[in-house]
């Protein structure tokens, strides 16, 4: 196997979440679903990729339930479903 | 998955490859660095480097915060969370972090209460639970996290809670590059913007790059087919004579940022006079602190801490994988005396880490010693 038959067999293994990623990393972000709005309280229930639940701070973004957000550490900072998505 | 099956195509990544062979010049050595520590984690995680043809190198750029802390911040860290009364709470690689005498993990199992949180919200909330003791917030991370602490700091005013206090060390993306391409020691061709930084500063501060030094910069993705095409695009600007900022990760990142973040950031932080990086030394005007209408939640004040510099250990060459002038391997402990289970070094602690990064996913193996 050359080495990009390799590269490639890794990229396909390696077809995961984010889940391996450091929060602290200030250049993480993951996708989270709206599912729920507390807008008195500026809070979202969020749900992962890999089906958990955050609570998610939502004064960066104009959400609404059902939208994508990139979120990181535990803020909205994009909604995915906006011009750019 | 929307937003990432297609970026993971080994087809398009293939191709992609391709084309950067047809597009460099084979008589040229060339130097990338990819800014953040997300970009040096996927390209040791699906082999990205191996896609590329020997004349184009990436090196590592010093965009992971847990790997500019330098140890004297760790000092202080652990000396709060020794303090009585104290509830220290960070983010899990900080805890693994060694200062000059310990990590934060070992703070904890000397009987300090150290806690992990996921977001600076879970710290406010034990602070909310537990009225009676001191909650500090160990703040670290670029722009992209420091919105979020900003956020949590409003909240906790507004909230009036008054046990909540911040040790902030959030750092600035744009005074590292620029002294980066400032120093002697390093010749760069070129840049892998940091994505998620722009989303929240926009691509706009990158500008200085292309205009000052003359080096293009791609805004980038972090699947393997964004990586690889933000390089393609790299060479196609100095195939063309071209040195522009350009935004392969549009899908993301507005050119402008999120103007509300930078206000809420504006609001909540103030810029230091100067700031320590591991590696980098002190660095003009790259550290944020609390602004004065927060100063009451800066755990600096409201704490003594030693605030003395420590050198870094003489085995430890992280300065000079941070700045791309050694690959992590090159250095005279990886692998042996410095592992993901036992750091010398920060740049083996987080994930995001060249060194960790590079040794976890199996790209080199070398005999332990002891030491």
């Amino acid at each position: 196997m050359s080495s990009l038959d390799a590269s490639a067999a890794i990229a396909l293994a390696c077809a995961t979440d984010h889940a391996n990623h450091c929060i602290t990393c200030s250049d993480e972000g993951t996708p989270m679903v709206v599912l729920q709005l507390d807008e008195a309280r500026g809070l979202a229930l969020c749900e992962d990729l890999a089906g958990e639940h955050h609570t998610v701070e939502v004064a960066l973004v104009d959400a609404e339930p059902g939208h994508t957000l990139l979120v990181h550490a535990g803020t909205a900072l994009l909604n995915l479903n906006g011009d750019r998505a | 998955m929307r937003f990432v099956d297609e970026f993971r195509d080994p087809e398009l990544g293939r191709a992609l490859a391709a084309e950067i062979r047809q597009t460099v010049d084979p008589g040229t050595h060339l130097k990338l660095m990819e800014v953040c520590g997300g970009h040096t984690h996927s390209i040791y995680r699906y082999g990205v480097d191996d896609l590329l043809p020997e004349n184009v190198e990436l090196v590592h750029g010093p965009g992971c915060p847990v790997c500019v802390i330098p140890m004297g911040r760790v000092d202080d860290a652990i000396a709060m969370a020794h303090e009585p009364g104290v509830i220290f709470t960070c983010f899990g690689d900080m805890m693994r972090v060694p200062g000059s005498n310990g990590t934060l993990m070992e703070a904890k199992a000397a009987g300090a209460d150290v806690r992990m949180v996921y977001s600076p919200l879970d710290a406010l909330r034990i602070a909310k639970s537990e009225p009676g003791r001191e909650v500090v917030f160990f703040a670290i991370g670029f722009e992209t996290t420091a919105p979020s602490t900003a956020l949590t700091l409003k909240r906790a005013k507004a909230e009036g809670v008054e046990n909540f206090s911040c040790f902030c060390n959030h750092v600035t993306i744009v005074p590292p590059l620029r002294a980066l391409l400032d120093s002697p020691d390093l010749r760069l061709d070129g840049f892998i913007g940091p994505g998620h930084v722009s989303t929240v500063v926009g691509a706009r501060p990158l500008e200085f790059i292309p205009a000052d030094y003359g080096k293009p910069v791609v805004v980038s993705g972090f699947e393997p087919v964004d990586i690889l095409q933000s390089v393609l695009m790299i060479l196609t600007q100095l195939r063309d004579g071209r040195c522009e900022v350009e935004n392969q990760y549009s899908r993301v990142v507005p050119y402008e940022g999120n103007l509300r973040a930078l206000e809420v950031m504006a609001e909540v932080f103030a810029l230091r006079p100067h700031f320590e990086w591991r590696g980098l030394g002190f660095i003009s005007q790259s550290g944020l602190r609390l602004s004065d209408a927060y100063a009451d939640m800066d755990a600096e004040r409201r704490f003594s801490v030693p605030g003395v510099r420590i050198a870094d250990p003489k085995a430890c060459q992280c300065g000079e994988v941070l700045k791309g002038v050694i690959r992590p391997w090159e250095c005279k402990v990886f692998g042996t005396a410095c592992t993901p289970e036992r750091p010398i070094g920060t740049c083996m602690v987080s994930s995001e880490g060249a060194c960790a990064a590079y040794y976890n996913y199996g790209r080199f193996s070398r005999e332990r010693e002891v030491v």
